[in-house]
């Protein structure tokens, strides 16, 4: 059945987004012990942020003992693809994590970051990774208008020896790598949940290499760093959760779909009220289940940190409750279906619940072996049969016999059934007694998780993605050709099962470009530079979830691939020395080097080191724009130019200024007066911001690529023509006062000449005009010239045309003829129409369209 | 059905992955690789700052020493804690309570910073039970825990007699190789 929900006017809906009041398994702080509780999270300032981006940073003392096969190098990958995970929602999260490069303990900061240590003297016995997160101690301030804490500065802790736990830690384990994702997520601002996803403890964590974050994990970054317009397509549901009258503390409340099996989740607040945002729109099974008791000594359940008030005095959790389903039922066929739209609250979700000595069951693990070998939370093939084994306290009796009343089936999800009559005691294996269950599996079009509900006489539990229902199995490598491509870079082409060209194929975390997709369904695709002699693991990521390196858990790196460098690559950077508050460029000359538009990174080790803009002018030369934040402490860093797995790093060579509070400074980047983008074609006008600005520029000369220009200050801005002769690509801005003082120089990007249409015509072939005019939904083909400037590729995805600023969709590319289509809501009579790629725009030519 | 019966003869193979995934330690585990075992009463807390790291320090006020390395710790370290006006938080580091006596199976590392042994495990609490007799009690740790060959279990939690805890740890200094191979 579905619930009637009641619907708010649109003016109290938008009031509710624009003041999230959901806690999350977030950091939380409430400003006082009563409420009404408006939840203040813990999250990064994203203005004190450039382009809302955390650097994160890796010690330059990594790990010293390592699994065999194992490398630094390919640690520091692999975390680069985990950190990776959390850029994937740009449509939900506008938080940007970007590698910063290695990092030197003696590196003085002040901007907020993420530190990645590797130290196996203060992390205590069988701990893989630890993740610390600090803030303000005094919050004395806070009241209920207090948006949020910042997170000054995280820290995640792996260890020296990653030999020492058991199991060891190979970084190309796919639980490795989810570890580090898991660990990404605290130092961001989450804490633990229990549906299964990224930031779900070890034991109900679901998510995998090829997959790495869950619903729950977006809604919970989402409400940290929401982008515009992302919370008003999902919707929220709220409550409250009460025993004997009163509300429970920190009870999570959960949206389960009994259709996607998706689950997003939320604690409840001291006085029992919740909310839960980011809902995607649809119907749901709510329930709400008691946090697992917390260990003697751990600061909260499931490891929770407990909220605090403004005193730094802690909400203690409860515990003491009986899982039920809304409205008030352990049943979940008696579950109530709540609909959730967009931009919309379903309030009154309220739960009554039973007070009891604390969970019965909890903390269920599901293992399965669809292939032969052991997964946990497996992904099993649709149409099948499987048995699947499972333990979890308070199902089986100290007699080896389940206990009375168990029952186990699965939440909706027609993905899967559980067979009748088969949950059974299976054995006592090492001192835990497991279930045997059997399920069905049919037919999927895409992933499924599905969740089990585990009933017994006294209690009610629900792992939200004990297992996934796949539409086929798992991509396999089974051989590896290494090659070289036409400029004798290296290839490798990768035959096997389920690859497709949506699979990615990685080399220790490095994604490799696909260069072809084969008949014979293998995959031919380029190598990522790497250090020289380097071995690299290979492996297979699908889509659906699956990864090649899910059969082998533990085992060896079944592919690898040999690199023939035979010389380590090295940088050198000049300047070698920056002043706080200012931007200026760097040029890095490489040695042994593979820079690329697409891979290259460059880190200098500091927060307080920004990068604007990188150029690539050869594979062994890049300029840089760089900001240096005006708190900058004086202090060295080290920079580190990454390329796949090649890195090339100058400990500590780059050398932070004291201040100058004075110092005038060229801000990057250079902007196309005409356009707004950062690039300007020979004869356009350059607009240059500056800090600093001194009362007079008479006798201040200005150059650009080496050539004096004329140019104006206009409200302290720079408006310089770029001289004719300069070649396309960076060139130089220098200001030089009349004494011969030069002001930090910048880099800006000279633009090609501009493309051009030079005609249109329709579907039919005709030039378009007034007696032959376009319409809405046409077809349309723009014959260009001069869109290509030799490096830019000319896809669809690179082409943007618009008509009267409204976006024109590209449909194909046949160059140097375009065919695109008219939205139905282009505008009607004589249109200008441009077409552009990169910072290029054409100037427009104007079309007739007509309704 | 396809039928995968004997899964759990491959348990070892199974993926740990999280932020506090512990080794599950017998008393013996405990007793031998511990570098200190103190029967102690948590007296004061104090922080501290270490580079970039901030700990809360417990001062021990020993009233029976049990294992004795080459320091006798007067203070352990737990991660996270209030420095100046900087709250690090330690997302799972145990919480001592000032005023309460624990038994602590320690381990100091290199540097000389003394920790709990597994996170909770090697902290037991003392209570007196209907006897009047000292015992030592642990409940179950909730976090992810392991045998040494890497199999999933469950902790039981423990309770034990005072007693019986110095007899054992006695008897297995004394004696530490059949101790171990007890344990295999």
């Amino acid at each position: 059945m579905t619930f009637p929900k009641r619907i708010l006017s649109m003016a109290a809906a938008l009031t509710a987004l624009s003041s999230i009041a959901s806690g999350y398994y977030h950091f939380v702080y409430f400003p006082g012990r009563s409420g009404p509780f408006n939840p203040i999270n813990l999250q990064f300032d994203l203005t004190k942020l450039t382009n809302n981006t955390v650097y994160f940073f890796i010690s330059d003392q990594g790990p010293n003992v390592f699994v065999n096969g194992d490398s630094f190098t390919a640690v520091a990958s692999e975390l680069q693809l985990a950190a990776q995970a959390w850029n994937s929602i740009p449509q939900a999260s506008q938080l940007k994590l970007a590698y910063g490069g290695l990092e030197s303990a003696s590196t003085q900061q002040s901007a907020p970051g993420i530190d990645v240590v590797f130290s196996d003297d203060n992390i205590a016995t069988g701990i893989l990774a630890q993740t610390k997160v600090t803030t303000y101690a005094n919050v004395s301030f806070i009241n209920s208008n207090t948006p949020f804490l910042p997170i000054l500065r995280s820290q995640i802790q792996f260890r020296k020896n990653l030999t020492v736990t058991t199991p060891q830690q190979a970084s190309f384990y796919d639980s490795s790598f989810t570890t580090m994702v898991h660990e990404f997520g605290h130092a961001i601002g989450l804490q633990h949940t229990l549906t299964s996803a990224t930031m779900a403890t070890y034991v109900t964590r679901s998510t995998t290499k090829a997959m790495p974050l869950a619903p729950d994990d977006i809604a919970g970054v989402s409400l940290l760093y929401p982008t515009p317009g992302y919370l008003a397509t999902t919707g929220s549901i709220s409550g409250q959760v009460t025993l004997n009258g009163s509300g429970v503390n920190l009870a999570s409340v959960v949206a389960l779909s009994p259709t996607t099996g998706i689950a997003i989740s939320n604690l409840t607040n001291p006085d029992g009220t919740y909310r839960i945002d980011a809902v995607p729109p649809g119907n749901y099974l709510i329930y709400v289940h008691p946090l697992p008791p917390a260990a003697q000594g751990e600061s909260g359940p499931d490891a929770i940190v407990l909220p605090l008030d403004a005193a730094q005095n802690p909400f203690q959790p409860n515990t003491g409750f009986v899982t039920q389903f809304f409205p008030g039922t352990r049943d979940w066929t008696q579950a109530a279906q709540v609909n959730v739209i967009a931009a919309d609250t379903v309030p009154g979700i309220n739960f009554s619940v039973q007070g009891s000595a604390g969970p019965v069951v909890y903390q269920m693990e599901l293992f399965g072996a669809p292939y032969g070998t052991v997964e946990a939370s497996p992904m099993l093939p649709a149409n099948g049969s499987f048995s699947l084994d499972f333990y979890a306290p308070g199902t089986t009796t100290a007699s080896n016999q389940l206990v009375p009343g168990l029952n186990v089936s699965i939440v909706g999800n027609p993905s899967a059934t559980v067979v009748p009559s088969y949950t059974r005691f299976f054995e006592r294996y090492n001192g835990l007694n497991y279930v045997s269950l059997g399920v069905y599996t049919y037919v999927v079009s895409a992933t499924t998780p599905v969740a089990l509900a585990v009933t017994v006489n006294n209690d009610l539990y629900v792992l939200p993605a004990a297992f996934y229902t796949v539409p086929s199995g798992p991509p396999t490598i089974s051989n590896l050709v290494q090659g070289t491509d036409q400029n004798g870079n290296g290839t490798l082409t990768v035959s096997g099962s389920s690859l497709s060209p949506a699979t990615r194929i990685v080399f220790d975390g490095a994604p490799a470009t696909l260069l072809s997709a084969n008949p014979d369904g293998s995959l031919t695709v380029s190598a990522p530079p790497a250090p020289a002699s380097y071995v690299s693991s290979i492996e297979a990521l699908n889509p659906d979830g699956q990864t090649s390196g899910q059969a082998i858990p533990f085992g060896p790196p079944q592919s690898l691939y040999n690199y023939n460098y035979v010389n380590p690559a090295a940088i050198a950077i000049s300047p070698s020395s920056l002043a706080p508050g200012t931007d200026a460029f760097i040029q890095i000359n490489g040695f042994n080097t593979n820079f690329s538009n697409q891979a290259t990174t460059v880190g200098f080790g500091s927060s307080d080191i920004v990068v604007k803009q990188i150029f690539v002018v050869s594979p062994s030369l890049l300029m840089v724009n760089v900001s240096v934040n005006p708190g900058a402490p004086p202090t060295a860093t080290t920079v580190t130019v990454t390329t796949g797995l090649q890195a090339a790093t100058l400990s500590l060579g780059m050398q932070i200024l004291a201040a100058n509070p004075s110092q005038i400074s060229l801000r990057a980047p250079v902007l196309n007066a005409a356009t707004g983008l950062s690039g300007v074609p020979v004869g356009g006008t350059a607009v240059i911001s500056m800090t600093n600005v001194p009362l007079s520029l008479t006798g201040w000369m200005l150059t650009i690529g080496g050539q004096t220009t004329g140019w104006s200050l206009v409200n302290g801005q720079i408006n310089a023509i770029v001289p004719g002769g300069l070649t396309p690509g960076p060139a130089i801005v220098q200001l030089t006062s009349p004494t011969g003082a030069t002001v930090p120089s910048i880099v800006m990007k000279i633009d090609a000449p501009l493309p051009v249409i030079s005609s249109v015509l329709n579907a039919a072939g005709v030039p378009i005009s007034s007696s032959q005019p376009a319409h809405p939904g046409d077809f349309l083909t723009l014959n260009t010239t001069g869109l290509s400037d030799g490096v830019t590729q000319i896809t669809t995805s690179n082409i943007f045309v618009t008509a009267d600023g409204v976006s024109v969709p590209v449909i194909q590319v046949n160059y140097p003829a375009i065919q695109v289509q008219l939205p139905l809501s282009v505008p009607t009579g004589t249109v200008p129409l441009a077409i552009g790629i990169g910072t290029r725009i054409s100037a427009p030519v104007f079309l007739n369209i007509h309704n | 059905m396809r039928i995968s019966i004997h899964l759990l003869t491959s348990l070892a193979l199974v993926a740990p992955a999280g932020a506090t995934t512990l080794r599950k330690m017998s008393m013996n585990d405990l007793i031998l690789e511990s570098t200190s075992i103190v029967r102690a009463r948590v007296t004061a807390a104090r922080s501290a700052a270490i580079g970039r790291d901030i700990y809360t320090y417990y001062q021990l006020q020993v009233s029976d020493t049990l294992k004795q390395g080459a320091i006798l710790p007067a203070e352990i370290a737990v991660p996270g804690g209030v420095y100046g006006n900087l709250r690090q938080i330690g997302i799972g580091s145990p919480v001592l309570a000032e005023g309460q006596e624990y038994v602590l199976f320690l381990w100091t590392s290199r540097s000389g910073m003394t920790q709990i042994m597994g996170l909770s495990q090697g902290m037991f609490n003392l209570r007196q039970d209907a006897s009047g007799a000292t015992v030592l009690n642990r409940p179950a740790i909730s976090d992810q825990m392991l045998d040494k060959s890497g199999k999933p279990v469950t902790d039981t939690g423990m309770t034990m007699k005072w007693s019986d805890l110095r007899a054992q740890i006695v008897q297995t200094l004394k004696n530490p190789s059949s101790a171990a191979a007890a344990k295999q």
